[in-house]
Formats: structure tokens, C-alpha cells, sequence
């Protein structure tokens, strides 16, 4: 029984391994090429809710674009490593971060709390740029070095 | 979930090389971002960076052209404008973050001040080959290869040679913990 389960992992490790480098490329050719246009075009609908607050909005785009980002370095953290869990915590970790970075931007545009700007780009720019994907792959490096 | 299973946690992540790397990597990397990039580096102290890039990337790419020229922070091939060096573009960013992985592994402190050194030096000498590599684009006319290679293609080379760097001196010079979980 325990072999059949270990069995049916290793085959959803395997699978999901096969799915991340098949939708790696096609993220990376997106966020590559279509990043800005992307961006622009949802901006752009926001003519379709304009009673949506204009830094609402935006803060939604931001929210998707970023998931995308984090979609990427979960697969390429997931093909370096092979570690679903691992990869998973840093799906996480990157969330959280974002949602604390949108919390941020909620205080600062609808109740006018003053925050820092660096404050808030310091939470954009830890999932734009490769940051925590770097931490997370150092720190799989030290777990391996550690054993 | 109450305090004393939150303690318990606390425990036993903090005895986790794995886990303490991270938290310490993370808080490195928030002290870096928000205290020491924006306060004590200072723009002249990122201009000065600046020129000597270009005054080597100058030398560098006088090697393949004929007429290079810098001036303050522009290069330019045969009187034609090729790239201008920003403070995002001079490395220091990129120095930092690595500085902060180095920082987070258990590793004497010795260790960890030649690795953060060597580790600036070859981001130094790694900038150049991108500036060289992108003026070299421009050069031939090469815009759209030039926007790919500028975001992402010498971004990649720069943090894949610095995680291998790493790697190396990890599986060296780090302190092997007494026991370990994951």
C-alpha cells in the first residue's frame, strides 16, 4: 500500500515536473516579449469599470502581471530543484510579500497613510527581479552542501 | 494553534540550516533594500562606479573598434552614441543581493569577507562584458536583440555564474551542521 501511494507521487512529481518545463518557456516567451503590451492592454480596460478606483485597478494589474512572475520561478525553481514542497514555499513566501506590498498601497491610497515609496518598490522589486528565486536557489544549494 | 506549538516551530525551524539561511537571506535582503542601498550608498559614490566602468569598458571595447570614446557616463563608437550606464545598470544592486546570500550561510567570517570581495570583483568584471556585449548590439543595429539581452539574457549569465560561485565556496568552506533536518 505505501509503495502504491510512493509509487503515484513519484509519478505526480514526474508529471508536474513534465507540465513546469512545457509551461516554463511559454511564461518566459510572455513575460519576454508581451510584458508592457500586456500590462498597457488590462490597463487600458479599465474603461470598462471606471467606477473601479484608477490605483485599484492598477493595483489588480500589478496582482496578475506579478503572479505571472512568481508562475515563472516556481517552474524554473521546480526544474532546478525537483522539490514540489520547496518550490511551493516559495509560491508562498512570494504572496505573502505581494499582499503585504498591496496592503501597503491600500493604506496609501484609500485611507492616505503616508508609506514610504521605497517601502512599497522594495515589495515590487523582490518578485519583478529574480530576488527570492536566487534565495531559494542558494538556499537549496546550502541544503545540499549541508548534507 | 497556541503559543507554546508556535514556540515549538519556532525551535525547530531556527535549528534548520536551511530555514535560517532563508529568514536570515530575507532579512538581509530588507536591510539592504530599504537602509543601506537608498541611505549610504551615495550618488557620487554610484557615479564613481559609473566611470570606472566606462573607463574600462572603453579600453575593453577598443580592442574589436576604432574611435571609442566615454564621456561621464556614455559611450560612444566612431562619435555615435551606444549606451548610457545608469545607477540601476552600475551592479551595485546585483553586489548587494549577493552580498546578502554570502552573509546568511553559516560560514566563518573570514570566509565570508574574500567570497563578498571576490564576488564584487566579478560582478565589476561581469558588467563590463555586458556593457561591452550591448554596445557591441547597438553597434550592429541589433535593437531587439539588445532589449532581451539588456533585461534578461545578461541578468541570467550574471546570477547563474554568481550561484555557481556560490556553490563552490558553500560546498567548501561551510560549517557542516551536527544534525540535519528538512
Amino acid at each position: 500500500m505505501e509503495l502504491k501511494i510512493r509509487n503515484q507521487t513519484s509519478k505526480n512529481y514526474k508529471l508536474i515536473r513534465i507540465v513546469s518545463l512545457v509551461v516554463l518557456p511559454i511564461l518566459l516567451i510572455i513575460h519576454t516579449f508581451y510584458f508592457h503590451k500586456f500590462s498597457d492592454y488590462l490597463l487600458s480596460k479599465h474603461q470598462l469599470a471606471p467606477f473601479i478606483p484608477i490605483w485599484l485597478w492598477d493595483a489588480g494589474v500589478k496582482f496578475i502581471i506579478y503572479t505571472i512572475q512568481i508562475a515563472i520561478n516556481f517552474c524554473i525553481l521546480l526544474a532546478f530543484t525537483k522539490q514540489l514542497r520547496y518550490s511551493l514555499l516559495m509560491v508562498y513566501f512570494a504572496y505573502t510579500i505581494l499582499i503585504t506590498g498591496l496592503i501597503f498601497v491600500v493604506l496609501k491610497e484609500a485611507f492616505h497613510i503616508p508609506v514610504a515609496f521605497t517601502i512599497i518598490s522594495f515589495f515590487v522589486k523582490i518578485n519583478k527581479g529574480f530576488l527570492l528565486l536566487v534565495l531559494f536557489i542558494a538556499g537549496h544549494l546550502v541544503y545540499k552542501s549541508s548534507n | 494553534m497556541n503559543v507554546k506549538k508556535i514556540k515549538t516551530l519556532i525551535i525547530k525551524y531556527s535549528k534548520n540550516p536551511l530555514a535560517g539561511f532563508l529568514v536570515k537571506g530575507f532579512l538581509f535582503f530588507t536591510a539592504w533594500n530599504l537602509l543601506i542601498f537608498p541611505f549610504i550608498f551615495t550618488p557620487a559614490f554610484h557615479n564613481w562606479v559609473i566611470y570606472r566602468l566606462v573607463d574600462i569598458s572603453v579600453i575593453v571595447l577598443g580592442w574589436f573598434f576604432q574611435y571609442v570614446t566615454g564621456v561621464g557616463t556614455e559611450i560612444f563608437i566612431n562619435s555615435k552614441h551606444m549606451v548610457h550606464i545608469g545607477i540601476p545598470c552600475n551592479g551595485i544592486d546585483v553586489m548587494g543581493v549577493y552580498a546578502c546570500i554570502i552573509l546568511a550561510f553559516h560560514a566563518p567570517w573570514y570566509h565570508k569577507l574574500w567570497m563578498v570581495i571576490v564576488g564584487c570583483i566579478m560582478v565589476f568584471f561581469l558588467n563590463i562584458i555586458r556593457i561591452c556585449g550591448l554596445s557591441a548590439l547597438l553597434f550592429n543595429h541589433n535593437i531587439h536583440a539588445f532589449d532581451i539581452n539588456h533585461k534578461y539574457i545578461f541578468n541570467t549569465i550574471l546570477y547563474a555564474v554568481l550561484l555557481i560561485l556560490f556553490s563552490i565556496w558553500s560546498s567548501k568552506f561551510g560549517t557542516k551542521p551536527v544534525k540535519t533536518t528538512n
